[in-house]
């Protein structure tokens, strides 16, 4: 499979979250059996879910599990009881949830409360950690979520508090609890982003970013408002430039979350540019389509294009779930180009290239005229469509140019009247204009060109 | 320059260095601390003194009766000596050492003249006991002062302390004889100072018989009295030490005495040269002439050895006799670090001897060096448990020379008395060499670009030289394999970047051919010798031989994650890439800044564009280049030239524009300046003169330091070009696009300026020449490309010559790449100018003029639709573009002028508070020039198109 991308997301997934995506890859058929539990087999040796494995062992081989196996078993479930017994103190407490609701009602739910009159230290805090960890590498998911909430509620001092962030998110998806998951995503990235806190440098950043990223894919493909989270969190600068240095393959995801994200049309012109960058760096389908469509405007090519698209997607873990969505809207755009820049298109044409019979693209074309989406009118008997012609209007043209004389008078009013602040409100007037005109290639290139374009 | 390989040395003993550099190399004056200066000249001063009063003894004999003459100045003098001594001697008591400093100094001046005076009266040549005996007090004092060191003093005093004490050791090797003298009389320093009269003339005695006495021993004489001298050295702490850098001095004294002989029962005013000639020419006599024989002891030759290291760069030995000396005592080294001192010393030695005039080696003399070198280093790889070099070893506290030498002794007091043969450490069971060998290693290729730099490109002896890179690369692998075996991975890191060095600019398939190539001599050797065995421990030459897996952390560590997801490196550059990791890891920042920009001029030179940029601007070393040294920012722009070119290959003209644009705006843009003669500069490839700027000869010498050598040029010509053929196809659809839209001037977004410039000239020449230089052909090509004949233009850009520079298949793949754009942007400046006259378009007609293809046209228009520079749509059914005109009616026409007259008041005015600032007067000026010249160029634009055209357009204002 030319297109599939589970290596290069698996490089920066948590191991049980791989799993998922191996039990897709086995639904899908494109890969060897055999090759496939060979692989998750190798996954599970090196967690604590013994049982799983030797599920698979058997379904792998037929035969029972080695011995190994089941020797570590059993000290794996001593090490969960050695683990909960340093912590007992704490997991008293936290077990028995009226009673955490009443200390939370009190507002004693924190350490020095629990401190002074249940004697909980620190080190049972760690203690709970390190439990919550094992607990996450046995499977029981439900457990670690819960320990560590607790956890991240009653210790905030932590070096660890990071790792139990990332231990929470890790729990939820799996739980498929997605918008607890959104929220420890939200935390997470504030955490990450935060210099002072963790003390975390530009290269572990960029790393803590990167698994964000993939992470989070799981979230906002799978949670309600997803497509619009994944837009609004990748189409920030610093993850735009973590997806350009570490995981251009992203790339493929956010396109389609914004080709398939009515809401969020104004992002398209960003998309373009960031595909059109990376080019040289990624390509599939997807980021192909749209590169055709909106910098070849190459109607033909993203005919093709769509249909290998589909292919892609229907393999794709994530995009599966968006498959009709993207077709739609991807058909949808063709269209809207194509009426842009035509005055007379014929429907027989239309029709093929929308992938539709003649009758359909004609009750689909008037929908959308209904719709008043589109400024058109058909001409049934030349099988034609006419789009309405837009004159530049003149109104339009003395309002645009007019509009920027109030605030520049208004500057200069402000800048007579207090002579001090002269120079600097000017020159931000300079600075604003020239950002504006500069591409952002340009503003990578260094500063000294910069200064030409200004002056 | 010498000062250079200094300067890269060990920075915590480049002080001390530097000095004995100076010393070393006294006539070059290079920068001379006081210190040393003074001492020499003193001692230089000192020494022609004594012999022009020799000289002038044997035939005057008047002497007497004008001694008389002088000695009332002589009391004075010496009473003004007396004077400085009791001072001194006060400020003893007291400990101030800043003071003692400036009375030594005074005490030298008061000597000098002393012996002006001597020199005027031809007579005198016996310091005065009242000095003699004033710098025996100091220095014990000195040596009382350094035993109980626990004793604080205080931070300038313990400076001026360690100063004095530095030049009181280097002072008294001058007065050896007589402190012993004076020692041995017993008498008790700085009393008894004013009876030296009464002495006087029985020491001028005493030194006669002992001349006398010098002549007449035999070498080997000396050394018996030496080591009779040593057994009897008295066991207080401070004088053995005079006593045995007495006698080394001494012994020097005696061979210049003998040579002084020679020279003089020859008894012909020979030249120094002839003199050395027959030196050479007889070894044998030589030898015996030095005291050298095979069969010396093995203190004995230590002993030379540091003697001949003392007459270096004296005035009156010659390099030429240190040379020959060292060899015959390499003949008679009697072990491993004796040896290795002495082929050290011997490398020093052919360093010191590159002409000052031109600054570098004759070849022959660098090859002996490489044979030297590789001696040293197969020594060390042979008995790699026993040896190693040492630059600085912590109880050893010395000026440290450049290459020093085990034999110099050190002077504090607090260090017991080394054994004359071997150092132990008390870690490292290995004997220790003196030496950097990675400063020498970095010598041999300083060297060698100074003589690229110095030979015309254009002799056989430039060929020659070339060829001696192969070695140094070879010797260079050589000297890394030694220092990452040693787990010095810094020195490790110095070499590895030297080599990159040498290696950035090549082709792959020339560095893979080089690395081949040297990998069959070794094994060629191999089967010879069996000690090669670095060879093929070299990471670069096995990685070649045995492809290993790119490991995942050096591709993390280049930051260049590309490189392992997407593709493999190439062999070439996986050398490269080896020897790159190594610096980034363990190297210092500047050569980390010189090795990225190495990687990223090999990227591009290998068309690898995307990795190239990447990799720049990742480094954000365009951010700070201003800041650093001259030779990264000629690197810089040597790369950021390979990058436009790169981008230039690729077919990408915005990218190239952007590359080489700041290497070829000239400074003035006027009309005489060349953007060749700025490129030239930038690049470093040949000195330019610039009109109206005269360069001082010391900017005009420092510039030529920076030369890069002839095989590394970039061909300046074809970078002109291809900056303008960029320039042209970004800047004239932008042009016309601004013409047809009626746009002000000012709103246009400016490519390139200098292009511009260029253009508008040619535009405003009556009749046009026919083009002679690149310049011309692109301008041409501009003009015919502005009226759409896209043909024309690609003709004239053709048949530039600067073509001919690279080979003819990738010329022609790149002109075809550039047809290709010049046909796309030919059709977007067509339509942009002539649009207006048309109601519609043929798609078959435009595919038919542009040689595009249909489907092509129809991308490209609709594009320029999409983007809103053309007012048009498709007609789907014909296969038409539909222009759409719209004329508007005279109020509407009005209300337009209306509002630009209203934003053109707001532009005045806000230009008006800009000068009444004052701080932006500068960018106002600028801006109403380029105004000026901008409406200029758009009347002459509409002149050319409606002279074609025969139409007149209705301008808006």
């Amino acid at each position: 499979m030319e297109y599939d991308l589970t290596k290069y997301i698996g490089e920066h997934l948590d191991r049980h979250m791989v799993f998922p995506l191996l039990e897709f890859l086995h639904a899908q058929g494109i890969y060897d059996e055999q090759e496939i539990l060979k692989e998750k087999y190798e996954l599970l040796q090196r967690t604590n879910m013994i049982d799983f494995a030797a599920d698979v062992y058997r379904q792998l081989t037929g035969n029972d599990p080695p011995r190994e196996l089941m020797e570590r078993r059993d000290k794996v479930v001593f090490a969960l009881k050695t683990l909960s017994l340093e912590c007992e103190r704490i997991l008293r407490i936290i077990e028995d949830e009226d009673w955490v609701n009443k200390l939370k009602e009190e507002r004693n739910f924190h350490l020095n409360f629990l401190q002074e009159h249940y004697g909980v230290t620190t080190e049972d805090l760690e203690a709970l950690f390190d439990y919550a960890r094992f607990q996450y590498d046995c499977g029981n998911y439900a457990a670690t979520c819960k320990y560590l909430s607790n956890y991240l509620q009653l210790q905030t001092q932590s070096e660890r508090h990071l790792s139990a962030l990332w231990g929470k998110l890790a729990s939820d998806i799996l739980m498929q609890e997605w918008d607890a998951a959104l929220e420890d995503m939200m935390q997470l990235r504030d955490a990450i982003d935060s210099q002072g806190r963790f003390s975390l440098n530009p290269l572990q950043q960029l790393q803590h970013r990167t698994w964000l990223i993939h992470w989070s894919l799981f979230v906002f493909f799978n949670h309600p408002t997803g497509r619009n989270g994944i837009i609004d969190l990748f189409f920030q600068d610093k993850y735009l430039n973590t997806i350009q240095t570490n995981c251009p393959h992203i790339l493929r995801y956010l396109s389609s979350a914004v080709i398939t994200n009515t809401k969020r049309r104004h992002m398209l012109k960003e998309l373009v540019k960031i595909v059109q960058q990376e080019s040289h760096a990624y390509h599939d389908p997807i980021t192909e389509f749209v590169e055709c469509l909106y910098v070849k405007y190459d109607f033909e090519g993203a005919q093709d294009l769509l249909q290998k698209c589909e292919t892609t997607l229907k393999h794709d873990f994530f995009l599966i779930g968006t498959l009709d969505e993207f077709v739609e809207n991807a058909r949808l755009f063709v269209f809207e180009i194509y009426c842009r820049i035509h005055q007379v298109i014929d429907l027989n044409m239309l029709a093929a290239k929308l992938n539709m019979d003649r009758e359909s693209a004609e009750r689909w074309i008037v929908n959308l005229i209904r719709n008043a989406r589109l400024d058109a009118k058909v001409d049934s008997q030349a099988s034609q469509v006419i789009m309405g012609v837009k004159t530049p209007s003149v109104y339009e043209q003395i309002v645009d140019s007019t509009k920027g004389l109030i605030i520049r008078t208004q500057v200069l009013g402000q800048n007579i009247q207090i002579p001090v602040d002269l120079e600097d409100s000017s020159s931000t007037i300079t600075r604003g204009r020239a950002d504006k005109t500069e591409p952002s290639w340009d503003k990578r290139m260094g500063p000294s060109r910069r200064n030409l374009m200004i002056s | 320059m010498t000062s250079r390989f200094f300067a890269t040395g060990d920075t915590s003993s480049s002080e001390s260095e530097r000095s004995e550099h100076t010393e070393d190399s006294f006539a070059s004056g290079d920068e001379s601390s006081e210190i040393d200066s003074s001492d020499e000249k003193k001692a230089t001063g000192f020494e022609v003194g004594q012999r022009l009063a020799r000289y002038l003894r044997d035939s005057d004999s008047e002497e007497g009766e004008e001694r008389r003459v002088v000695r009332s100045a002589r009391t004075k003098q010496q009473e003004a000596l007396l004077s400085i001594v009791q001072q001194l001697k006060n400020h003893i008591k007291i400990s101030d050492w800043i003071s003692i400093q400036s009375d030594f100094d005074a005490l030298n001046r008061q000597l000098n003249k002393y012996y002006k005076m001597d020199v005027l009266n031809e007579t005198k040549k016996e310091p005065p006991k009242a000095y003699i005996s004033a710098i025996v007090l100091l220095e014990d004092f000195l040596n009382k002062t350094a035993e109980n060191k626990d004793k604080k003093l205080s931070k300038t005093n313990t400076k001026a302390f360690n100063a004095v004490k530095q030049r009181l050791k280097k002072n008294n090797r001058e007065w050896e004889e007589h402190i012993r003298k004076f020692r041995e009389s017993g008498a008790i320093p700085g009393e008894d100072l004013y009876e030296e009269d009464e002495d006087d003339g029985a020491e001028v005695d005493d030194e006669e018989q002992e001349s006398e006495a010098d002549e007449s021993w035999d070498d080997s004489e000396v050394e018996s009295l030496e080591e009779a001298e040593q057994e009897r050295a008295p066991t207080s702490g401070g004088s053995q030490w005079l006593l045995k850098t007495g006698r080394t001095s001494k012994s020097s004294q005696a061979i210049s005495h003998k040579e002084k002989k020679k020279s003089k029962s020859q008894s012909l005013p020979q030249s120094g040269q002839s003199f050395k000639d027959t030196m050479d020419g007889t070894s044998a006599a030589a030898s015996k002439d030095f005291g050298i024989t095979e069969d010396l002891p093995e203190s004995a030759v230590d002993q030379k050895l540091v003697e001949i290291i003392a007459t270096k760069g004296r005035r009156g030995t010659s390099k030429r006799e240190n040379l020959l000396q060292l060899e015959l005592l390499l003949k008679a080294a009697k072990n491993l670090v004796q040896e290795m001192e002495i082929l050290f010393q011997i490398v020093s030695t052919h360093f010191d001897m590159a002409p000052m005039t031109i600054g570098y080696m004759s070849q022959e003399n660098w090859r002996n060096c490489v044979e030297c070198i590789e001696r040293i280093l197969n020594l060390a790889f042979e008995h790699e448990t026993q040896v190693r070099f040492v630059v600085n070893h912590p109880s050893v506290e010395t000026l440290d020379v450049s290459v020093p030498i085990r034999g110099d002794k050190p002077s504090s007091q607090t260090e017991e008395p080394v054994e004359s043969d071997t150092n132990w450490d008390k870690n490292d069971k290995r004997k220790m060499v003196r030496g950097d060998m990675a400063t020498v290693l970095e010598h041999m290729d300083d060297d060698l670009f100074r003589a690229w730099q110095g030979i015309d490109a254009y002799l056989p002896e430039y060929v020659d030289r070339l060829k001696d890179e192969f070695v140094l690369l070879k010797l260079l692998a050589k000297g890394q394999t030694y220092f990452e075996k040693e787990k010095d991975l810094e020195r490790a890191a110095r070499i590895a970047c030297r080599r990159i060095q040498h290696l950035y600019y090549k082709p792959d398939d020339l560095l893979v051919g080089m690395i081949q190539a040297s990998l069959q001599k070794t094994r060629k050797q191999l089967e010879g010798v069996n000690n090669d065995q670095w060879s093929c421990q070299d990471p670069i030459l096995s990685g070649l031989v045995y492809p290993e897996e790119e490991t995942q952390d050096e591709s993390i560590l280049l930051n260049v994650p590309e490189l392992s997801i997407h593709q493999r490196p190439l062999k070439g550059e996986k050398a490269l890439l080896r020897l790159a990791v190594l610096v980034y890891r363990y190297g210092s920042e500047n050569l980390k800044s010189i090795v990225i920009l190495c990687q990223i001029y090999h990227h591009a030179l290998e068309n690898r564009y995307y990795e190239a940029r990447d990799m720049l601007l990742m480094s954000h070393l365009q951010e700070s280049i201003g800041l650093l040294e001259l030779p990264l920012q000629i690197l810089f722009n040597r790369t950021m030239a390979q990058l436009g070119l790169c981008a230039f290959r690729h077919g990408l003209a915005q990218e190239t524009l952007y590359c080489l644009q700041e290497l070829c705006t000239p400074v003035h843009t006027g009309l005489g300046s060349s953007t060749v003669a700025r490129l030239k500069e930038l690049l470093a490839q040949g000195i330019v003169q610039q009109r109206g700027h005269e360069k001082s000869l010391e900017q005009e010498r420092l510039e030529r330091n920076y030369q890069i050598p002839y095989h590394m040029y970039l061909p300046v010509d074809f970078i002109e070009m291809a900056h303008l053929i960029a320039a042209m196809l970004v800047e004239i659809p932008s042009l016309t696009r601004a013409e047809a839209k009626n746009e002000a001037p000012q709103k246009r977004k400016i490519y390139s300026r200098v292009f511009q410039h260029f253009l508008r000239n040619s535009i405003r020449q009556a009749y046009p020449s026919p083009p002679e230089n690149t310049r011309d052909y692109i301008m041409s090509a501009s003009r015919a490309f502005i009226r759409g004949h896209w043909k024309d233009a690609y003709q004239y850009i053709a048949s530039i010559r600067a073509w001919e520079s690279i080979d003819a298949a990738s010329a022609t793949s790149i002109l075809q790449t550039w047809r290709n754009l010049i046909q796309a942007e030919g059709l977007r400046t067509f339509i942009h100018s002539y649009a207006s006259y048309f109601d519609s378009l043929s798609v078959t007609f435009l595919s038919e003029w542009f040689e595009l293809s249909p489907a092509r046209v129809h991308s490209l228009i609709s594009k320029m639709i999409m983007n809103e520079e053309l007012q048009a749509s498709w007609d789907q059914p014909s296969g038409c573009v539909l222009i759409k005109r719209w004329e508007p009616n005279r109020l509407q026409s009005l209300c337009l002028q209306l509002t630009e007259k209203c934003s053109q008041l707001i532009d005045y005015n806000e230009r008006l508070l800009d000068a009444r600032s004052g701080g932006q007067t500068l960018k106002t000026e600028e801006r109403e020039e380029f105004l000026k010249t901008a409406s200029h160029w758009m009347n002459a634009g509409r002149k050319l198109s409606t002279d074609n055209w025969g139409k007149t357009r209705t301008a808006t204002i």
